[in-house]
């Protein structure tokens, strides 16, 4: 139900707290999200990082109430506040709408949008690029067909979409990656959506590529003055779009805080580990990889205490496969989810 | 293992091309052909890590499997020094010989889920190509199928585990056991850690590092990622549109690009450093479409550098320098490019 809301911090575009998400199958139950809390910002860009199976794309399909069968909200709230045209702000709890009510579906055409990593799944083979736009464009009010195709060849415009009067009459098979990933962006940002969620945008383009679509969500959100949520294992791409970090790992926030803080200073082993191996990626050539030792726990696996705990290199016996931790705010606008730190305070 | 003599290479791949006809619907007429790769020389030595990078469709993959035997050439020759010294023409090889020399070359694949069978069991699967290639007995494979897991960081008493019971890193290396099997020379690896986590990956770079220099394995990297190729081989090979187009050591290649395409590739990698200053170099367009390639040199619609020569001629690879650094490029002694150097 949407309630008004005055104490809303204004400048709060959503709000998650304590989301857990799980989906239950025939072997057992997978909590692919175990206790989220995070809050985007209006105009700011929050990168979640996170390897495969850490949570991360499974956090933005329950924002956007598109989880994929069996999974559920089994716990948490997502508060979305929408600014009135009279400047009120209006806050709507996302996790007690359906997923196909009508005023999910409003929040989906007019406040948020996905962009998804493979193009060419995401866009449908029969319909032209133009056809797509448009249809996408008319769900957002009472544009008519032409309104939209001259609104359409625009937006292709603005994404860097070469000679779009023309490529507005393509298949996506005609186009070239880059190409395609710029129309799926063109598609996402025309109803001016408030909140872009863009899940791996770069993983499946080359390096030249992900550099153009960098530099292309960066003035996006520049001129339209709009959020983003980047989804992504590329620390590197976070470092570079993203004002602020949350580092996840099976299915929880272990380190959240301002993207330069957390990279010149990480504080959970987890974190450190990873930030070790893609710099000395970076950097030496003679040495070996630095490397986290050991692998991802299996779904169904219950890990006891600290979910990192079998890789840590700060393990505490007695503590970390005992107890789990709680969130230790370091800073006013840093936090860290690890027995060290919890010790101290 | 038998060490071929210094200076001569263990492959040697000359002008090699790959064409493939595009046909048009009407009548099945041939209208013109994509040249996947056109024209590639290079060699690689006896224990050498030789990395091979370039976006996609550039025919790295391409090149890269027609190395390892999987396809055959259109034109160009690919020379493998045999563990008795004597040459093998790769290119011409059919049945019983072909067989020998997959012996001595196997391939490592970028998706450890799709590559290794889901209805075998790890012995069955690494023990494959000994039956396929070797006239070894069932006790002598069962047994080096044991020694390979450890050699690979697995526990020898999961052999008779499935591989949905593995997680990705540790399908690859039983990927890797299963590539050496048969004890080869070379081993082609496309883009063997792409699919991979991070805090996986550096496991598999360093495991493929210390193989190599144990076995004195020869390895040909395939990858689209520069910081991997650069930790892992010695040499590396920058390939655009069917060509290579530069050629040199790591850390040179990494410090002294001589390329425009290297250059910019060199600057699109986004690093974790955030004081890193370095703005990348955006190029426009896209990878040139080896079916329709623009006359003179490949690059140049994209080239920040280009000049009319750039337009009309194309530009062999030839030593700039030192002989051990090749570019193609008009103008690799005029221009003064910005290399990666270690952060």
């Amino acid at each position: 139900m949407a309630t008004p809301s005055l104490r809303a911090d204004a400048s709060t575009l959503v709000e998650v707290t304590d989301l857990h998400v799980e989906f239950p199958t025939r072997e057992g139950v997978v909590h692919a999200v175990r206790g989220v809390s995070f809050a985007i910002r209006e105009g700011e860009t929050l990168g979640i990082v996170g390897e495969s199976g850490s949570g991360k794309s499974v956090s933005s399909q329950a924002m956007l109430r598109i989880l994929p069968r069996p999974g559920r909200i089994s716990r948490g709230s997502i508060r979305w506040h929408q600014r009135l045209p009279d400047g009120a702000v209006r806050a709507t709890e996302i996790t007690e709408l359906g997923d196909r009510s009508s005023q999910m579906n409003a929040l989906r055409r007019r406040e948020m949008s996905l962009i998804m990593q493979e193009p060419m799944s995401a866009l449908s083979p029969v319909h032209t690029i133009g056809n797509q736009i448009v249809e996408r464009l008319r769900l957002g009010g009472s544009m008519t067909r032409a309104e939209a195709r001259l609104k359409a060849i625009d937006l292709m415009r603005s994404v860097g979409i070469p000679n779009p009067e023309k490529r507005i009459d393509a298949y996506t098979f005609e186009l070239s990656g880059g190409m395609r990933q710029r129309a799926m962006i063109a598609m996402a940002i025309g109803n001016a959506p408030r909140l872009l969620i863009a899940d791996e945008p770069t993983t499946a383009v080359d390096v030249t590529i992900q550099a153009q679509v960098i530099r292309l969500l960066q003035s996006l959100q520049d001129s339209l003055r709009m959020s983003i949520l980047i989804i992504t294992h590329d620390l590197g791409v976070v470092a570079t779009l993203a004002h602020r970090i949350a580092v996840m790992y099976r299915g929880e926030i272990v380190e959240l805080g301002p993207v330069r803080d957390i990279l010149k200073d990480p504080r959970h082993p987890y974190t450190q580990g990873l930030l070790r191996s893609v710099a000395s990626l970076e950097t030496s050539d003679e040495d070996s990889v630095a490397t986290i030792p050991g692998v991802v726990p299996h779904p169904f696996e219950v890990v006891p205490g600290c979910p990192f705990h079998p890789r840590c290199s700060a393990f505490m016996p007695g503590v970390c496969d005992r107890v789990a931790p709680e969130r230790t705010r370091l800073a006013p606008d840093r936090e860290v989810r690890c027995h060290i730190y919890q010790s101290r305070a | 293992m038998a060490h071929v003599e210094s200076g001569r290479p263990l492959l040697a791949v000359t002008d090699l091309k790959k064409h493939y006809p595009i046909r048009g619907s009407l009548l099945k007429r041939s209208r013109g052909s994509v040249r996947a790769v056109d024209g590639v020389s290079f060699a690689v030595k006896a224990g050498e890590r030789f990395g091979l990078v370039g976006e996609s469709g550039c025919g790295k993959t391409t090149l890269g499997r027609m190395i390892a035997g999987a396809h055959s050439a259109t034109g160009g020759r690919i020379t493998f020094e045999a563990q008795d010294g004597a040459p093998i023409e790769v290119t011409q090889l059919r049945g019983a010989a072909l067989r020998r020399y997959l012996a001595q070359t196997q391939m490592v694949f970028q998706d450890p889920y799709s590559s290794l069978n889901p209805r075998r069991t790890v012995m069955q699967i690494v023990e494959e190509p000994m039956i396929c290639l070797t006239d070894w007995d069932a006790e002598r494979r069962k047994a080096r199928v044991l020694r390979l897991l450890d050699d690979v960081g697995l526990d020898h008493r999961h052999a008779h585990r499935y591989p949905h019971a593995f997680s990705g890193g540790q399908r690859q290396r039983i990927g890797i056991a299963r590539a050496l099997a048969v004890g080869p020379r070379l081993l082609v690896c496309d883009e063997a850690v792409s699919a991979l986590d991070v805090s996986i990956r550096g496991q598999i770079i360093n495991l493929l590092r210390d193989l190599s220099a144990k076995l004195d394995l020869a390895i040909i990297f395939v990858s689209h990622d520069l910081g991997v190729v650069r930790h892992l081989c010695q040499r590396i090979a920058v390939m655009y549109a069917g060509r290579l187009v530069e050629i040199a050591a790591s850390a040179r290649l990494f410090e002294a690009p001589r390329h425009p395409y290297t250059e910019a590739l060199l600057s699109a990698i986004p690093s974790v450093d955030p004081d890193a200053t370095l703005r990348p170099i955006i190029l426009d367009g896209d990878v040139a479409d080896p079916g329709e390639r623009p006359a003179g040199c490949s690059f140049h619609p994209r080239c920040r550098y280009a000049q009319d020569i750039c337009r009309r001629k194309d530009p062999p690879l030839r030593a700039v320098g030192t002989e051990a650094h090749l570019v193609a490029c008009h103008f690799a002694e005029d221009l003064h490019l910005r290399g990666n150097r270690m952060r």
